[in-house]
């Protein structure tokens, strides 16, 4: 070859091989060297003279920006930009979102011109948020807590309305023994007219208004409006309008309606309740008036029974249970928690957009009712509830307006970065049950958005003359646990009342709150540390796809001394839903926080917490404490499945780290699994293998009698109920520390003719099984003997006097 | 024969005084004899008086059991121990304005029944103060009030067959015998439970 023709050749290979090569270089590296930015450019010109602008709202703000500005901005991948214009309709999708990846990002938006004068917003700050509506297929049914000595069993199950695939409703049992052989269902009167119905807007009990009212108006407007009400919020060339339509003169919000659907009366009765099973409350509280004071019941609850049930209506129903032969159950009164009146309005305003209700955890707590007295030693008797999860909030939606009379729709709404919590705790004085009053709420919410438009407050409704600080509330985001009252005293006979609340924190720690029932005043507050000082925290939403505490709530009880004496909080215990327990002695000096005795998991590299499905139960067996609980277990390996298993636990033997793993195969029939010294557990299946079934669904929670163990339980799939019947004094003697051992032979009865739905001790001692529908399908005379000693009647067992010491001088 | 002075005088003299010693230390061994018993029996007759008061004192407490103050009492530091006295939640002191049945006609018998849940209240402790037993706050009884192996979860919706109701409470019962210048007390303590 010539060297002309290698010239030629070189040409060629420079012209199609190195040339791309050196552009294709030349780009990337003129891309890298780009600084990540965006630019922005808004058409037509017109729109950019009318003010038309463009900001970026997260993860960083900035502007508002020129059109055509190039703004540089960090590291980031993701931006949320708004465009704002005046006299212009704003893109489809305001704010957007725009990916930079490192180098500059250009992207131009026409808008059109709109045919309606332009909107202006007097401060964005106070764009309304809205309770956020649940979008859960499923709810679950709370565990009723099992009563003993008692004649009335009550319970709820949900469903989802035919109707109304967004919404769940209740359906109440209540079954009242009317003879040895008899706890039917009863009856229950809803009572539409008659039945007192109230709301507590603030600091009092005020008749619900059955139409719009001016007083209604001032208290959505200054209760309900968050961050703030604003009458002339936005403003065009036709008039101003408020941020919510709570004004004196509007007429969309349906105030019949909202009555029906409050009372029940809108094609249900009973919204779900959500965490708040059904609490019945009794003449007497025997632990008081046997111990503490014959004379603290109070005198309107003479032969009373009540039944309170909060649901997400948002409204607190009582109803009066008669017993025996006029047996039957009829709602007396109806309330709104000043909590809940903060936002169960908004379930008319969706109604009024969607045409349908919606789940929104208004009222979504568990209540407790206790006996407690005042500062000047009166006994009251209090009932105490919680909001439960509470209410996220989201920003109202644009065109919202529109339905709700007003002629313009804002634009520009800030971001949504956390969407926070509307939540409360509350307490109303039922001294006398027909007459409810208001003692104090307390309601924190919180929304984090952007434009300065986030807000943090805590509002304080107190009728009782005493002093909240908020601040001690602040951090409180959400609770879902039972509250719990009892009273500590001191060897000089001081008593002190206490409201214990186990919640959430706002860093996704458990705290504990200890608060004087009667004011509200919190005493004292803070997180349960671990052994080794770390905070307990709830497990990683993200990492198991739920959230532990909204599955299975932490529960806090009290127990009775073991010593004796008064039944003081020295013995309380908190089951939280890490799986961990601790023992809590309130009615000390020293060491009087939560101090942790067990973390229980289901595996041994402990990924998998082991929390209560339902409450657990303590007793005393042979000088030392036992503990019984259900919790849901998780066995990863080669053959993963979930049962749920009954731990049976030594409290003064067991080592402080417990793992169930290692009993897969081994269903409840035949074996107990052996954990460790002090540890049994029962795994609540029946059958092995490919005929291995759940039992699922629990009837009633682990209760100690007379040395026996009992727990009733249905498996759906496997359709049998059963009632284990564990003898305590062998599981107490067992001395192997692992390994399985066999049941013994009498450790529970099956049934596959009924359902097991309830359990419950009646007022003669006889443990009773009932079906749904009430029937008693098993029994157990006489596990508990009423007829020697102290009594259900409180104080009225026989005295025993015993000499000390007998001497002469 | 003749006439020696007389013998007889002095030996009668001498019989005479030995005699007379011997009815003296007669007497006086019969006299102290006497008045031995005598004390004796009215040690046990202020004795059974003392023990009948007692008695009647822990009647007064088995009666009111049922209505007995348990909030712990406060001395007030009166050595009349009035502050102390057990009594009734509507404040009635147990035995106040009733006399303990009589037993014997010439003597007298006061009861007190003094409460053993109270605090000195910053007095000092006086030799009468019964002991100080507070009712509740883990005295150490050592003994339960519910059944063995059954649910102690303290809830409105759970009522236990219950024992050992308040504590359990003691009491001091001190009964005083007296008839003149002599006094005798007999001082039990005690239990009483459910």
């Amino acid at each position: 070859m010539n060297s002309r023709k290698r010239l030629g050749a070189l040409a060629i290979a420079v012209v199609f091989l190195v040339f791309p090569m050196v552009l294709f270089v030349a780009t990337n590296m003129g891309d890298a060297a780009q600084t990540p930015s965006i630019r922005i450019t808004i058409l037509p010109a017109d729109a950019v003279t009318q003010g038309a602008t463009w900001s970026i709202v997260g993860p960083v703000a900035s502007g508002p920006h020129a059109s055509g500005e190039t703004v540089v901005v960090d590291g980031s991948t993701q931006y949320t930009v708004r465009i704002d214009c005046p006299g212009y309709q704003p893109p489809a999708v305001n704010p957007f979102t725009v990916y930079v990846n490192n180098k500059l990002v250009s992207t131009t938006i026409t808008l059109i011109k709109s045919t309606t004068p332009p909107v202006t917003i007097s401060d964005i700050t106070l764009w309304p948020t809205w309770p956020v509506r649940g979008t859960t297929s499923a709810v679950w049914e709370p565990s009723s807590f099992l009563s003993i000595g008692r004649d009335v069993v009550a319970w709820v199950t949900f469903e989802r309305l035919a109707s109304n695939e967004n919404f769940f409703k209740a359906n109440l049992s209540v079954m009242v023994k009317v003879s040895d052989t008899s706890f039917p269902p009863v009856d229950i009167d809803f009572d539409y007219v008659s039945q007192v119905f109230k709301m507590i807007p603030q600091n009092q009990f005020l008749d619900f208004p059955t139409s719009y009212t001016s007083a209604l108006a001032g208290y959505l407007q200054s209760k309900s409006v968050l961050k703030a009400y604003s009458a002339n919020w936005m403003t065009n060339n036709a008039g101003s309008y408020p941020n919510q339509n709570f004004s004196n003169s509007q007429t969309w919000f349906n105030m019949g309606e909202w009555n029906d659907f409050l009372k029940g009366n809108a094609g249900f009765e009973l919204a779900d309740s959500g965490h708040a099973p059904t609490l019945l409350m009794w003449e007497e509280d025997a632990w008081l008036t046997f111990y503490v004071d014959k004379n603290s019941t109070p005198a309107a609850w003479a032969g009373k029974t009540f039944l309170f049930l909060p649901t997400n209506q948002g409204m607190l129903y009582a109803f009066d249970v008669a017993e025996g032969s006029t047996a039957g159950a009829k709602r007396v009164w109806s309330v709104m928690p000043a909590p809940a009146f903060k936002q169960a309005a908004f379930h008319q305003a969706r109604k009024n957009n969607d045409g349908y209700y919606s789940r929104m955890t208004v009222l979504d707590g568990p209540i407790t009712v206790h006996d407690a007295q005042d500062s000047s030693n009166t006994w009251k008797r209090l009932l105490v509830g919680t909001t439960g999860l509470g209410t996220k909030q989201e920003n109202k939606l644009p065109g919202t307006w529109l339905k709700e009379q007003s002629p313009i729709s804002p634009s520009g709404a800030p971001e949504v970065t956390d969407p926070g919590r509307v939540f409360g705790i509350y307490a109303i004085d039922v001294t006398d049950p027909y007459a409810p009053s208001c003692l104090w709420s307390v309601t924190n919410q919180a929304c984090t958005r952007s434009l300065n438009s986030s807000f943090s407050s805590v509002v304080v409704e107190n009728a009782t003359g005493g002093s909240i600080s908020g601040t001690d509330y602040q951090n409180l985001f959400y609770s879902v646990s039972k509250p719990l009252i009892g009273f500590t005293q001191d060897a000089s006979g001081n008593r002190v009342w206490h409201l214990l609340v186990v919640g959430i924190d706002k860093s996704n720690h458990y705290h504990w709150y200890d608060i004087n029932p009667m004011t509200g005043e919190v005493y004292r507050n803070g997180t349960f540390a671990s052994r080794d000082g770390g905070i307990m925290t709830v497990p990683d939403e993200a990492a198991y796809g739920f959230n532990f505490e909204e599955w299975y709530p932490s529960r806090i009880l009290s127990a009775y001394p073991q010593a004796g004496g008064l039944p003081v909080l020295s013995d309380v215990y908190v089951y939280l839903s890490n799986g961990t327990f601790f023992q809590w002695n309130l009615n000390t000096t020293t060491d009087n926080t939560p101090q942790h005795l067990l973390s229980i998991y289901t595996n041994e590299s402990h990924e998998y917490p082991a929390p209560p499905i339902t409450d657990f139960d303590i007793a005393y067996i042979g000088g030392h404490r036992y503990l019984a609980a259900t919790a849901p277990l998780n066995y990863p390996g080669a053959s993963p499945h979930d049962t749920y298993g009954l731990l049976i636990v030594d409290l003064d033997r067991a080592p402080v780290e417990l793992n169930t793993q290692g009993a897969q195969g081994q269903g409840g029939d035949t074996k107990i699994r052996l954990m460790e010294t002090g540890v049994a557990m029962v795994q609540l299946q029946t059958g092995t293998g490919s005929h291995a079934y759940d039992f699922n669904d629990i009837a009633a929670s682990p209760l100690f009698v007379s040395n026996i163990l009992y727990e009733a339980l249905y498996s759906p799939e496997g359709h049998l109920s059963r009632l284990y019947t564990l003898d305590m004094g062998y599981i107490s003697g067992i001395t192997k520390d692992h390994g399985n051992t066999f049941l013994p032979d009498d450790a529970y009865i099956d049934d596959t003719e009924n359902i097991f739905a309830a359990m419950t001790i009646d007022s003669e001692g006889n443990l009773l099984v009932l079906d749904e529908e009430g029937n008693i399908v098993y029994r157990v005379d006489n596990v508990l003997d009423y007829a020697s000693g102290g009594t259900g009647s409180g104080g009225s067992g026989s005295w025993k006097m015993d000499v000390v010491y007998w001497k002469t001088s | 024969m003749a006439k020696r002075p007389g013998m007889a005088l002095p030996l009668v003299l001498l019989l005479v005084l030995v005699g007379s010693v011997l009815v003296g230390v007669a007497t006086y061994v019969v006299q102290n004899l006497f008045f031995t018993s005598n004390s004796v029996a009215l040690q046990n007759r202020l004795y059974n008086a003392a023990q009948s008061g007692v008695q009647w004192g822990m009647g007064l407490v088995r009666e009111n059991a049922d209505q007995l103050e348990t909030d712990i009492l406060l001395f007030d530091g009166n050595a009349n121990l009035d502050s102390i006295r057990a009594r009734t939640k509507a404040g009635a002191i147990l035995g106040d304005g009733m006399d303990p049945p009589v037993v014997d006609s010439s003597i007298s018998v006061t009861v007190d029944i003094l409460d053993c849940n109270y605090d000195l209240n910053g007095n000092s402790r006086i030799e009468t103060l019964p002991p100080i037993v507070p009712e509740s706050g883990g005295t150490g009884s050592g003994v339960s009030g519910i059944p063995e192996g059954t649910s102690a979860i303290i809830d409105p919706s759970r009522v236990i067959p219950m024992s050992g109701g308040g504590g359990p409470h003691r009491f001091v019962i001190r009964a005083t015998a007296s008839k003149g210048s002599r006094n005798f007390q007999v001082e039990a303590m005690v239990v009483i439970s459910q």
